[in-house]
């Protein structure tokens, strides 16, 4: 038997598959949990990473708005890698911010409270925390008063998984059931992991994925479909990723048109509006 | 057309269910209009070799061959290995030999050389897993880009694909500069390597020729892929080339899909 002789229309298929995607991409007025500014943290094919060149990504690949993180606060100095990107945002109506903390009070504050509405007020929409890399324990005797005083004000705490351990997790949502806890896929994939986050998904509302590395075949569908769609979380890791990864996982996932936005921007956006602001 | 060009059908124990039948599949292909996938069964990779084998003749033929499978060869079963793979490329259900050097053979050990060997005797593509040194999972340092040259020179008709890309920054760099140095030399998308450009830059470091749309199901949604290739800055030419032209080519395809003849 010969080999494949491609069609013509082969070729016009793909452009209008390529258009077609674009379109729905834009549609969906993506809101991401998950972008990344300063420099990368190991040695990435992207090289620039100022706040304009976020902006100017989130404008190519149909990313309306989202939160900012600063790589150096995980890497270098926490307190002062936040207030940059305080100030780099303070007037940018698309992006808010990410602050990394650890058990460190910031310097020259006495109290959690008084910090986190300091920061609040000026746009700090979540807050990331790395107790491995770190060095700290999410348990009461250590996290304690952080943990208090982000849950209070109701602020999205997000984590690496390889960054804690999952019954750390359930311990946490079960402590705080308040708290939106938001657990993303980094540096390792989230896809051997399934039999331990499919029951939190079930037994802790305040339980939540993002989706940049949560990658398991399927897996968008067989979670709406179980679970629901309220506790998966567009995040797309950018500029360390290519935002479509997660991007097309949600424009071409089998579910409904509201299980979609949700997931898209509704989501998160509703988190951040429940945020007990100062 | 679109080939999926690195997928698996079967499933791995480490990670829970969900629908991984041969009828799931195709309604996952048919959904995201891909034509022909190039499978690797679990059973083949994981020692059932008969229902693997099973497996793949079913796929075939229950679906207008649009999933095509590789024969999986494993060095510690040496000659028994060499003779099941020799089996199943005796039958147009199957277009390759896949190799996974994680099972703990550097990959330019001697013994993968019985493989090289047949692919060129019987004209078939190599497609390998490669990687780079990894933290979390030390066995990816077995499958580094760089082992596989003493092979690539010593058989230059033999097509060889890096699944994967080389996985990470360091790997995709060396994958792309065997591509450029190697006409027998490609690379596929599939997998968690997602880094941003990343299809742009293999393209400009290689040519669109040599890089190749693949998903890694069973285990990862192709999805992740397949948008970067359509949404990348390069030409619709190359995106035509990189989604199943060049698979097609390489892995030689028969069969049009069903819905083309």
């Amino acid at each position: 038997m010969d080999n494949i002789v491609i069609p013509p229309e082969a070729r016009t298929r793909v452009e209008q598959l390529a258009r077609e995607y674009r379109g729905r991409k834009k549609e969906l007025k993506f809101f991401d949990g998950n972008l990344w500014m300063g420099n990368p943290m190991q040695p990435e094919l992207c090289l620039k990473w100022d706040v304009d060149d976020l902006l100017g990504y989130m404008d190519r690949y149909a990313i309306e708005g989202g939160i900012v993180t600063h790589t150096s606060a995980v890497k270098e100095d926490p307190c002062a890698s936040n207030e940059e990107m305080l100030c780099r945002i303070k007037d940018c109506g698309r992006l808010w911010g990410g602050l990394v903390l650890t058990t460190d009070m910031p310097p020259g504050h006495t109290d959690w409270g008084a910090y986190l509405d300091g920061a609040l007020a000026r746009k700090a929409r979540l807050v990331r925390l790395f107790p491995k890399s770190h060095g700290f324990s999410l348990e009461r005797w250590c996290g304690g008063a952080l943990l208090d005083a982000v849950n209070e004000r109701r602020i999205p705490l997000v984590m690496w998984h390889m960054e804690t351990n999952w019954s750390a997790i359930k311990t946490l949502c079960d402590t705080y059931p308040g708290l939106p806890v938001i657990i993303e896929g980094r540096p390792q994939k989230i896809l051997y992991h399934s039999r331990f986050f499919y029951p939190l998904l079930e037994q802790c509302p305040n339980f939540h994925l993002e989706l940049h590395n949560l990658n398991m075949y399927l897996g968008i569908e067989d979670i709406v479909a179980r679970f629901g769609a309220q506790h998966l979380i567009f995040g797309s890791c950018m500029p360390f990723n290519d935002p479509n990864t997660s991007q097309m996982m949600v424009t071409d996932a089998r579910i409904d048109e509201d299980a979609r936005r949700l997931i898209a921007h509704e989501n998160l956006k509703t988190l951040i509006k429940r945020i007990q602001l100062p | 057309m679109i080939v999926d060009s690195h997928m698996h059908l079967g499933m791995v124990a480490v990670q829970a269910s969900v629908d991984k039948s041969i009828e799931a599949v195709m309604a996952h292909m048919d959904h995201l209009g891909i034509d022909i996938s190039i499978s690797t069964g679990s059973g083949l990779m994981f020692g059932r070799f008969e229902a693997g084998f099973e497996e793949a003749m079913q796929a075939y033929r229950r679906n207008g061959g649009r999933i095509v499978s590789c024969a999986y060869f494993n060095p510690h079963y040496g000659e028994e290995s060499l003779k099941q793979v020799r089996r199943c490329l005796k039958h147009e259900a199957f277009v390759a030999i896949k190799i996974y050097p994680g099972v703990g053979i550097y990959a330019n050990d001697e013994r993968w050389d019985g493989a090289w060997r047949l692919a060129s005797e019987l004209a078939v593509p190599i497609l390998t897993h490669s990687w780079w040194e990894s933290d979390y999972n030390p066995v990816q340092r077995y499958s580094m880009p760089n082992l596989f040259e003493r092979h690539i020179k010593a058989y230059p008709d033999v097509n060889l694909i890096f699944g994967h890309a080389g996985g990470r920054y360091e790997g995709h760099r060396v994958a792309a500069d065997l591509a450029r140095r190697y006409p027998n030399v490609y690379m596929d998308l599939s997998g968690d390597s997602y880094s941003f450009g990343l299809v742009e830059w293999l393209t400009g470091q290689a040519g669109a020729d040599r890089v190749m749309f693949g998903s890694d199901l069973y285990m990862i949604d192709g999805r992740t892929v397949m948008g970067r290739i359509l949404d990348a800055d390069i030409p619709p030419d190359a995106k035509a080339l990189i989604l199943g032209e060049n698979a097609a080519r390489v892995f030689k395809l028969k069969r049009l899909p069903i819905s083309w003849t």
